[in-house]
């Protein structure tokens, strides 16, 4: 990013962020990975980060798995400003592309993570409000529901059927082309 | 949020502890969490937003949490039901429609209340009703109805998908003039597409439809014009077909399900007899068979089309193809039936009876006879729909209850064989001759096989005729018996005799493995109205349904008023009910009722098709 960027940006690259997890652990970030969380651009917005920006929902395991992916991401962000700014040829348009792949492939590789942490990194998402890691954690979950019946679900998320059978069956009924 | 989160999270591994999964150590009980049921609701709704509707709906099933949730995860209002009457302006919907924007929905459906009312062709504008298509296809709709309520003025009625939809999950089309797809290539024009029901569309180029929607699970067709195609039906490149209904498409030749090896449920309900194709490993769990109208010609090969029955829980059989097990487990070889033979995960029957007289039940014998179903446990029995023969002159109180009751007050119903001579005697003879013919024709072959059947038919059909105008119940019964028993000796099959005429303490032990009813705890027989041979149904289902707990009895909706308009007595219930709670009864237990209302809750898995 650093490369791509003007003066301005170079500035506001420099500028390291302080993290703290809920267990106290401190991650030095610059202010281009922090900001790809909306919660923490406020803050900065407002000038509330002198000492760190205590973040007490997040433990430093996940914390550390988001500032991962906001790295890459905040990369990537650069990356694509700077080629659609100031380039339009079909070369940079396939460099393009390899990059959209690789960060596929990051993408991919960093859901490759536990169901517990998966459900975390859409917690802190949500908390921290990075809508890209929220769309795909999300939808990683969403893809693991889709096209099976609700035993299935059950049985994979270990969710305990309350439901009575006449409840059920009502449901069902309701709806049944769905089911079918 | 994380309070939050770790509040709900504990009370639900408590919840898991009670549920006897049992506390393990504490790290296993955290991965036995129900995490996705923890998320707020918000995340859930998000998550439910990334689904197809068919999985998000499938959601609600889960628990009380997930009931319903999925209903919100558009913002409001994603389900949009219209519905044109009269005096609306169309124009000022669309308006409103424009308003909310081409936000996504879920559900969208279009009713146009016709109704033999002018007044709304005035108010619409010839494409207006595309225009509702066209708004819905491009909010992404999923689950998409319209019912034109008209299928004859076309130019409202005609629906042209101008693009693909991509997210299309199910389509219902109702009374409607044409569907097209308006372009090319069609394949693929419903990528998603699970569920397509047309019913009433008066003309379909069903083959581009079935190629527009790769991923097919359920095909409805009922009362369609189908196009092109030379009347087949080809689902060939449909290898998830699931479910398979087409009723009264009467243009329909041909239907080619034979690479859908998911089919589990085929219904079939014509009077033009189509040939199908099944794939020959489809694990068949229902079955519906009717071959209405007047055709009188049995199927051809209905019965070696179908693929092993082993699953097959649900039958509904009319009594055409009745006639035709009737007719193969008299005449044919010994392997025509062998896919009927035995049914061992039958659970509900379903027996359409486009007529009723001494040969139907002659044909249900056999089918009990020689169709083994071990676990049968219900019988629907649809007698008879209409009354055209009431209509008949001399007739009209052949049938009747009353008449039925002159039988039963012999009290003797067991005994009492049927009716005169005359027309037993014509078809003994006719039968007889067949016999002997019989063992020509099976030489040659199935043919001539058929040709044999259709001999047979059209003798049965002249003696049904007989019965309806001679006043056959008058004749002094008693006197019958005698020579009855030796009629009878050729005309029914072996069971039949055995049912009628050996004595009951002989018969008990053969009763047994004899007719697969042992299992059947539930009865039903719908527009019951007395009939001699619906009284003699009665009888044989107490005396042969060892376990059997419920006879009801469901006399057909507005018959008394019928009745009345043709000056006779309205239906007497209590009469027949009096003279079948006299019945011999095999099973001690068995409740016999006669109900007018029809209680939902005791239907057939296949009442909706008709």
């Amino acid at each position: 990013m650093a490369s791509a960027g003007s003066g301005d940006e170079k500035a506001a690259a420099a500028a390291m962020i302080t993290l703290i997890s809920s267990d106290n652990e401190k991650f030095e970030v610059t202010e281009a990975t922090a900001t790809l969380s909306q919660t923490i651009r406020h803050m900065i917005e407002d000038g509330c980060t002198d000492g760190g920006v205590p973040l007490p929902n997040v433990t430093s395991k996940i914390l550390a798995r988001v500032i991962e992916y906001c790295k890459k991401h905040a990369t990537a962000a650069a990356g694509e400003e700077g080629s659609s700014s100031s380039f339009s040829d079909a070369a940079f348009l396939e460099v393009d592309r390899a990059f959209l792949e690789e960060l596929e492939e990051f993408d991919d590789a960093f859901l490759e993570v536990d169901r517990a942490t998966l459900f975390d990194l859409i917690l802190a998402a949500n908390y921290l409000d990075i809508k890209g890691l929220l769309n795909l954690t999300c939808q990683k979950v969403a893809d693991s529901v889709k096209g099976k019946t609700p035993e299935q679900i059950r049985e994979m998320y270990n969710i305990v059927n309350d439901l009575t059978p006449e409840e059920e069956a009502e449901i069902r009924r309701e709806t049944q082309w769905a089911f079918e | 949020m994380a309070e939050l989160l770790g509040a709900s999270s504990s009370k639900k591994r408590r919840r898991a502890g009670e549920e006897g999964e049992g506390f393990e150590s504490a790290a296993a009980a955290a991965d036995e969490e129900d995490r996705i049921s923890a998320l707020p609701e918000d995340l859930r709704l998000r998550i439910l937003a990334l689904l197809p509707l068919n999985s998000a709906i499938r959601t609600g099933a889960l628990s009380t949490r997930w009931r319903a949730l999925w209903a919100h995860r558009w913002p409001a209002p994603s389900s949009l039901d219209l519905h044109l009457r009269s005096g609306d302006a169309p124009k000022q919907i669309l308006e409103s429609l424009q308003r909310r924007g081409l936000r996504r929905l879920d559900r969208f459906s279009l009713t146009m209340d016709m109704n033999g009312n002018s007044l709304l062709w005035r108010d619409l504008e010839d494409k207006d009703p595309q225009r509702f298509l066209d708004y819905a296809a491009a909010c992404g709709v999923e689950d998409l109805h319209i019912d034109a309520g008209n299928r004859v003025k076309s130019k409202f009625s005609t629906f042209k998908f101008p693009t693909g939809c991509p997210h299309l999950a199910r389509l219902v089309l109702r009374r409607i003039a044409r569907v097209s797809i308006g372009f090319f290539p069609y394949s693929g024009a419903f990528p998603v597409l699970e569920v397509l029901h047309l019913h009433l569309v008066s003309s379909v180029h069903i083959s581009k439809l079935l190629w527009a929607c790769p991923l097919l699970k359920t095909l409805y067709l009922s009362h369609c014009d189908c196009d092109g195609s030379d009347g087949a039906i080809d689902a060939e490149g449909h290898a998830h077909l699931r479910s398979l209904t087409v009723a009264e498409c009467n243009r329909i030749t041909h239907i080619d399900a034979s690479r859908a090896s998911g089919l589990r449920s085929f219904r079939l309900s014509s009077a033009s007899l189509p040939t199908y194709n099944i794939a020959a490993t489809a694990p068949l769990e229902d079955l519906y068979i009717s071959l209405r109208g007047r055709n009188f010609n049995p199927i051809k090969h209905w019965i070696q089309a179908l693929p092993d029955l082993a699953n097959l829980t649900v039958l509904t059989i009319c009594s055409i193809a009745l006639r035709r097990v009737y007719a193969l487990d008299r005449f044919g070889s010994a392997t025509c039936l062998t896919k009927l033979r035995y049914l061992p995960s039958l659970r509900e029957l379903q027996l359409v009876m486009l007529e009723m007289d001494y040969a139907s039940l002659a044909h249900m014998y056999t089918f009990f006879r020689c169709c083994m179903c071990p676990q049968l446990e219900r019988l629907f029995v649809q007698l008879v729909a209409n009354y055209f023969y009431l209509q008949l002159p001399s007739s009209s109180h052949d049938i009747y209850a009353d008449n039925s009751l002159e039988v039963a007050e012999e009290d003797e119903l067991d005994e009492e064989l049927y009716e005169d001579d005359d027309p037993d005697e014509e078809e003994d003879e006719s039968v007889e001759e067949e016999d002997e013919s019989v063992e020509e024709l099976l030489s040659e072959g199935y043919e001539a096989e058929e040709e044999l059947l259709l001999e047979q038919l059209s003798e049965e059909y002249m003696l049904k005729e007989r019965l309806y105008y001679e006043d056959v119940y008058e004749e002094d019964l008693p006197e019958e018996n005698v020579p009855e028993d030796e009629q009878f000796e050729e005309v029914v099959p072996k069971d039949e005799q055995s049912e009628e005429d050996v004595p009951e303490d002989e018969q008990s032990e053969e009763d047994v493995p004899l007719y697969g009813l042992n299992n059947l705890v539930f009865a039903k027989l719908m527009k019951f109205k007395g009939h001699y041979f619906e009284m003699r149904l009665a009888s044989f289902l107490l005396r042969r349904a060892t376990g059997l707990q419920k006879l009801l009895l469901v006399p057909p909706v507005g018959v008394g008023n019928y009745m009345e308009a043709l000056g006779e007595e309205p239906l007497d219930t209590s009469g027949f009910l009096e003279t079948i709670l006299d019945f011999e009864k095999a099973s001690p237990d068995a409740e016999i009722v006669v109900s007018d209302s029809d209680p939902t809750a005791i239907q057939p898995l296949h009442s909706d098709v008709f």
